[in-house]
């Protein structure tokens, strides 16, 4: 839905003194578009940023209490956003499911277990920043696209098909092979 | 399983050498009951027991019921009862010794007996028998099991699975060229494996991402040795007991799991280089196939997993 038809349905409802809802993908960047709508133009963008980067804000709001609303998502988002610092959105390992930090490990040996046990490796291990964000400053969040990652991976999977990663994004750069299929030596 | 083992474990930080230390073990303990060149395995109990029942493990007997089903799914191109012939071409042991003995103690294709008889020489699934409820296999008097082109990827199966119920994130298991990947990749975003060349292994074909599942790559080129002056695979045509000729270099297949990709994959080099694509096609997964001059031909749902990959040359990346 674009802008200005948002503020139309604004408007009317608004006349009307009843309730609007804008549902579907987006709906805190709308709400925040909408609730701001009365606000001066950095004022309004600036909430509707806040909104979209909350995701929280409600699905309804009154009309007459829009520019209320619309501040109260902003400092909610604000407030999470600082409490929380945003992890590096590529080469970054996961989390651990418990929350503790998790790390890679990589180890070849021989199938019959009394072979040379030859490398044992570190990849990276990962620990989310204690660092938090300088006072005054916004923490920048990543751009919201269609592609989101997945955190958790499907522990069933069909027996025949393979389930494919992701296409990739323009941006990301050529996946390095975790490992390599060969006829079996 | 003759094969060196690649383990990724993604893994809360306490857990990981705990993990790690129950995956070797496993491997290992999994190669105990598989192996035909182990004496007390539970293959080579279940191969001289003259058509008595065995008793065997859990994952023996797990390891049985894919071998049979794989069997009849691919109409006999996947064959576990070709461990006769390849006895008797030579490969009676391990492999390292195989290609380390010397020519003059090599068996020759007239002591191969049936061969020229007509005599069936791959026995086949029939007659072989799994109770669950007394926990044994029964194979026929003439029947030895070889689980050669499963037991790969169903091992790193098992691991895989039960890394990730002993609280792994993501896991994968490479064993021999053949493996699974399962949970969170590390990065969080992919699992990507390159496929070698089969004829410059420094070089590779195709790379691929994959969420889950299993990749296994056959190639007859992979373990070769000389059997009575001729150059000789361990795939054998189970149709008539022969080593593969005529096949393609190598075929890689994507599957949900490992062992289904490695059963697959041997199907497909069985049935030959024209009829390999289809075939990973009928049996419900994807496949890319290096033909013998070197071209790379893939099923449509391949596409899904391609990724950009370093050129022969090393000059760069090329896409699909």
């Amino acid at each position: 839905m674009a802008e200005g038809a948002i503020k139309r349905k604004r408007r009317r409802h608004a006349a009307a003194g009843t309730r609007i809802a804008v549902a579907g993908a987006g709906t805190g960047a709308m709400l925040g578009m909408v609730a701001a709508l009365g606000l001066s133009d950095r004022a309004a963008a600036r909430s509707a940023q806040a909104a979209a980067s909350a995701g929280s804000a409600p699905a309804t709001a009154p009309a007459a209490k829009a520019k209320s609303t619309a501040r109260r998502a902003a400092d909610k988002a604000t407030a999470a956003a600082k409490a929380e610092p945003v992890p590096k959105r590529t080469g970054q390992a996961p989390t651990a499911r418990s929350g503790s930090p998790a790390e890679v490990a990589t180890k070849r040996f021989d199938a019959a277990g009394g072979g040379p046990l030859t490398v044992i490796v570190r990849v990276h291990r990962v620990e989310r920043s204690p660092r938090a964000p300088a006072s005054g400053t916004t923490p920048v969040r990543p751009p919201v696209t269609a592609w989101t990652p997945r955190t958790t991976a499907p522990r069933t999977a069909p027996t025949r098909r393979a389930i494919p990663a992701p296409p990739p994004r323009p941006s990301d750069p050529p996946p390095a092979p975790v490992t390599r299929t060969r006829g079996s030596r | 399983m003759g094969s060196d083992v690649e383990l990724v474990v993604v893994a809360p930080r306490p857990t990981t050498e705990r993990l790690v230390a129950r995956a070797v073990a496993r491997v290992a303990q999994l190669e105990q009951r598989w192996s035909r060149f182990i004496p007390d395995s539970d293959i080579c109990r279940l191969g001289h027991a003259a058509g008595r029942p065995v008793a065997v493990s859990d994952d023996t007997l797990l390891a049985v019921r894919r071998v049979l089903q794989a069997h009849a799914e691919t109409g006999g191109r996947f064959d576990p009862t070709v461990a006769a012939v390849m006895d008797r071409l030579g490969y009676d042991r391990t492999f390292a010794a195989v290609v380390e003995r010397p020519a003059a103690r090599q068996p020759r294709t007239a002591d191969v007996a049936g061969w020229d008889a007509g005599t069936p020489v791959v026995p086949g699934c029939a007659g072989i028998t799994v109770d669950d409820a007394a926990r044994t296999v029964t194979l026929p008097a003439v029947v030895r099991l070889d689980l050669g082109a499963v037991g790969k990827g169903l091992a790193a199966d098992i691991v895989a699975e039960e890394l990730l119920d002993a609280g792994a994130d993501g896991v994968c298991l490479n064993i021999g060229g053949d493996l699974r990947v399962a949970g969170t990749p590390p990065g969080g975003r992919e699992w990507t494996v390159s496929v070698e060349c089969p004829f410059e292994p420094a070089d590779e074909v195709a790379r691929v991402a994959l969420w889950s599942g299993g990749v296994a790559t056959s190639s007859p080129r992979a373990k070769r040795w000389r059997h009575d002056g001729d150059l000789v695979s361990h795939i054998v045509d189970p149709t008539t007991g022969r080593p593969l000729r005529a096949a393609a270099a190598s075929v890689t297949v994507l599957a949900g799991e490992a062992w289904w990709a490695e059963v697959v994959a041997t199907a497909c080099i069985v049935a030959g280089p024209a009829a390999a694509l289809a075939t990973a096609e009928a049996l419900g997964a994807d496949a890319i196939v290096v033909r013998r001059r070197g071209v790379v031909a893939s099923t449509p749902g391949a596409g899904d997993f391609l990724r950009p990959h370093r050129a022969a040359d090393g000059s760069g990346l090329e896409t699909g």
